[in-house]
């Protein structure tokens, strides 16, 4: 239902959540559709295009070739580019039109892969889902290439993979590396970085980790294929604020250690009831929210805060931790109107353009892509503390 | 920092492997230059696309009707270009397919985006997508009804149909659509349109002195030396000194009314091949005559088209008027000399982006001395055929480079060597300097004048470094410059 937008944007669709996950790791990556994909994706969401080498191309689909399904095309030209390229793994998946003519990326990988010998994933992606389940798809599929362990190597110390980070959600500012440091802190062994600053091979040798910790709902479909393989538990949350960061660590400790079964939220859900009359709204990346959430709460007695997440293609379990999907222009600026703050990608203020000075930015490049990716703050651990003091405070 | 990733089995640079995409031009075959495989698109990006060109009519609102990743390019474009007042979209899902109502869904979103503007365009540009034309939905029907709504809106049907570029590319079928709310006029015989081009024909061009544009003041800040003034009407043999012509372009309109008046005009002048589709377009509905001005860097043809212009025009230019060509040509010569000495020993490379004819600038530019050594294209026009085969001759060592093959992702990025002077934002990109003419389709630039001024820009390059990240990557050059023009003109 997001029909009419008169002023705001659109998130980065799922096509392009498939890129930036599989981006630094040396695979081959193919978006079917005419030739507009690619340079959206690469000038506006992936800020690592100008100085960092990746072999991420489209297809270039034509009316004759829609119009015949012809997918020897695509098959011949993904085969010559293996050859030329030598990549570790191939990923296709597709935009709008593919969709449409019912194009199967399952199909077209299984021939590929049979005829170069390299591991070939196909991605039932649309060009309409939201980035979310384009890159939650891309992390998951790798899980597959990871090889069986062959005993539990898994030796009680506390080893975590970070599970969900793409310059979609965490720029290029430094938050991933921040976020190393800040576990590595606390004591913990940080085992791979599922999609940056890493490589492939770090990353399929990571079943040996104790826990996962999901930072991002891009990552939640990794850590459910890595539960299932390998019965790694993992923790959803993002280490942002300084309880949140403690209850996160904790609950990492007693995962690593003991209670293996279950998988833990590192936030109160809260019913949309709850949320009516918040004097705070944030819109934007759900675990990141959840987290921005929680620290108003525990640690500025903020009591309630309504969180949307306006992403097509939401996981559901993200969405019962009460993060309320909301798309539609109107309904989203009457939420604005009704709280007293807005937590929010700057876009958002223009469905309030005289009511700025309510709005508390929050780049997200997701959302607004490269434009305002300079100012994307670093919100990990009491970083946010600080950040929300000083939006307090109206310096923000 | 360039990184290297994790590419066992490959190496960056694909020349080390001897997988080099680039050919000599005299193995190159014109017609079909390189395999047809994956696309990659490098990070150079002052090319404009669809939505940067709609801009360009003064007042006018851009509608996309669009799945979210087809919608994403154009909207974060709006932002960039601060134009977001100007763009609004319908931004459909499965949903909506599935239910089959995607011809009211658009006619009752335009309505709801128009009724809620405070301020009604002068025009709305409503886009549609591969989706729709390949899901049959009754177009004319939403074109037909969305304009009947707003009856004082004038509705140009728009299309982004990447899909089908084989047949219209985007960018032709943009320019066509571009001029569809221009209707017939009286035909003012002493007015004529300069069609399909995202700049200014730069204000110095010996074109406006040929049409006597100057005369009436059109020639403020132009820097050109009052020496070089020309009596038009001399020129021209007319003595009636009612000679000057108002020429109309859209990059330096500033009121729809202008754009309008474009109806008027005697003749349409383009000088890229592609907005022939355009003109035709215009002679067919305005009774307008299209005449071309193929952008090259021949002098002997460039002279040859301006007396044909001119004689066109109804006002051809005397057979004595040789010294004034010359005047112009040892202009452009004296610029090229100096640019030679600058550039020294470097290597020049172009790309097909920069200018619509790089093999006739590559011509021009041996001829003169430089070191040409490549070339970056997909393609070349067919009317390059001739300056192809005589690079084939007499500079067979010129390497061909495509724009878009995925094997340029790897290509080498540091060669070795002199260094080069590129010109283009491509061949910025893909030669790793910081000596370059940012300049994208022609810069406006044409005829002697065009090539002193590019002359200049080339010395300019040769001497200063400039940084390609910082520059290159910005979307639509000066379009963003166009928009802040318009918003002021267009703000009370």
């Amino acid at each position: 239902m997001r029909i009419v937008k008169r002023v705001l944007s659109t998130y980065s669709a799922d096509n392009f959540g498939v890129c930036s996950a599989l981006y630094e790791l040396g695979g081959l990556v193919v978006m079917h559709d005419a030739s507009g994909c690619n340079s959206t994706y690469n000038t506006h969401d992936e800020p690592r295009w100008y100085n960092m080498d990746s072999l991420v191309f489209i297809s270039g689909l034509t009316e004759k070739n829609a119009i015949f399904g012809n997918d020897d095309k695509l098959i011949s030209d993904l085969v010559t580019a293996a050859h030329e390229f030598h990549p570790r793994f191939i990923a296709v998946c597709g935009g709008p039109l593919p969709h449409i003519i019912g194009t199967d990326f399952r199909a077209v990988a299984k021939a590929v892969e049979r005829q170069c010998g390299i591991p070939t994933f196909g991605f039932q992606t649309n060009g309409m889902d939201s980035y979310i389940s384009g890159a939650g798809q891309a992390l998951e599929a790798l899980v597959s290439m990871m090889p069986e362990r062959k005993d539990d190597t898994n030796t009680g110390s506390a080893k975590v993979n970070i599970l969900g980070v793409t310059p979609l959600d965490f720029s290029m500012n430094g938050s991933v590396e921040e976020l190393r440091k800040l576990l590595e802190r606390k004591g913990f062994k940080v085992g791979s970085t599922w999609a940056m600053g890493d490589d492939l091979d770090h990353l399929l040798k990571s079943a040996d980790a104790s826990v996962n910790l999901v930072v991002s709902a891009v990552g939640l479909r990794a850590a459910a294929a890595m539960e299932k393989k390998f019965g790694i538990p993992y923790v959803v949350g993002l280490p942002a604020g300084k309880k949140v960061t403690e209850r996160i660590a904790d609950e990492l400790r007693r995962k690593a250690v003991c209670d293996r079964e279950h998988i833990e939220y590192a936030a109160e859900s809260q019913s949309p009831e709850q949320c009516q009359n918040a004097d705070i709204l944030i819109i934007g990346e759900p675990v990141q929210s959840l987290a921005i959430r929680e620290t108003l709460s525990v640690s500025f007695g903020t009591e309630h805060t309504r969180i949307i997440s306006p992403m097509h293609g939401l996981p559901k379990e993200i969405i019962s931790l009460g993060c309320e999907k909301v798309e539609l222009e109107d309904e989203l600026r009457e939420a604005c109107a009704s709280a007293k703050h807005v937590i929010a990608d700057p876009l958002y203020a223009r469905l309030l353009p005289n009511e700025r000075d309510k709005f508390i930015f929050l780049p997200h490049v997701a959302y607004s892509g490269r434009y305002y990716e300079n100012e994307v703050p670093i919100l990990i651990g009491e970083r946010l503390d600080r950040w929300i003091e000083s939006a307090m405070a109206g310096n923000l | 920092m360039l990184r290297d990733l994790h590419f066992p089995g490959s190496k960056l640079k694909n020349e080390a492997q001897g997988t080099d995409p680039g050919i000599r031009i005299a193995d190159a075959n014109i017609k079909q230059l390189f395999p047809e495989g994956l696309v990659y698109s490098s990070p150079a990006r002052g090319t404009w696309t669809i939505a940067h060109t709609s801009m360009l009519i003064p007042g006018s609102h851009q509608i996309f009707v669009c799945p979210s990743c087809c919608l994403r390019g154009v909207v974060l474009s709006a932002e960039e270009m601060g134009a977001m007042e100007r763009f609004s979209m319908l931004e459909f899902t499965d949903e909506h397919i599935l239910k089959g109502d995607l011809e009211s869904m658009i006619i009752e979103g335009v309505t709801e985006i128009l009724l809620e503007m405070e301020k009604k365009p002068t025009c709305v540009l409503l886009y549609t997508s591969c989706v729709q034309h390949f899901l049959n939905i009754d177009l004319s029907l939403v074109y037909r009804e969305s304009a009947a709504r707003f009856p004082d809106i004038d509705f140009i049907d728009c299309y982004m149909l990447p899909t089908m570029r084989k047949h219209f590319t985007p960018e032709k079928m943009q320019w066509r659509q571009l001029y569809r709310a221009v209707q017939p006029l009286p035909v003012n015989e002493k007015a004529v349109n300069f069609i399909g081009s995202y700049y200014a024909i730069d204000a110095d061009c010996e074109l406006y002195d040929l049409l006597g544009v100057r005369e009436e003041g059109g020639d403020a800040g132009t820097g050109r030396d009052a020496g070089q003034a020309v009596d038009s009407d001399a020129l021209s043999g007319d003595s009636s000194g009612k000679a000057g012509f108002t020429v109309r372009q859209l990059p330096t309109l500033e009121r729809y009314e202008e754009y309008k008046c474009m109806g008027e005009a005697l003749a349409n002048i383009y000088f890229n091949p592609v907005i022939k589709f355009a003109a035709d377009d215009m002679e067919k509905r305005l009774g307008q005559k299209g005449i071309y001005l193929p952008a090259l860097y021949d002098f002997r043809e460039i002279e040859r088209c301006e007396r044909l212009l001119t004689k066109e025009l109804g006002r051809p230019i005397p057979d004595d008027a040789r010294a004034w060509f010359d005047t112009l040509r040892y202009g452009a010569e004296d610029a090229l000399l100096k640019a030679k000495m600058a550039v020294g020993i470097r290597e020049i490379a172009i790309d097909g982006a920069a200018v619509t004819r790089p093999l006739s600038l590559a011509k021009m530019l041996f001829k003169q001395g430089f070191r040409v050594t490549r070339v970056y294209a997909d393609a070349f026009l067919p009317e390059e055929t001739e300056d192809f085969r005589w690079l084939a001759i007499h500079a067979p060592e010129i390497r061909i480079y495509p724009m878009t093959d995925s094997r340029m992702r790897r290509a080498d990025r540091k060669p070795e060597g002199p260094g080069f002077v590129a010109i283009g934002q491509k061949a910025t990109y893909f030669t790793g300097t910081r000596h370059f003419v940012n300049l994208v389709e022609n810069g406006g630039l044409y005829g002697f004048r065009g090539i002193r001024r590019l002359a200049e820009l080339i010395e300019d390059a040769a001497k200063h470094e400039k940084d390609p990240g910082k520059l290159i990557q910005i979307k639509a050059l000066g379009c963003t410059e166009n928009c802040a023009r318009l918003s002021a003109v267009m703000t009370p």
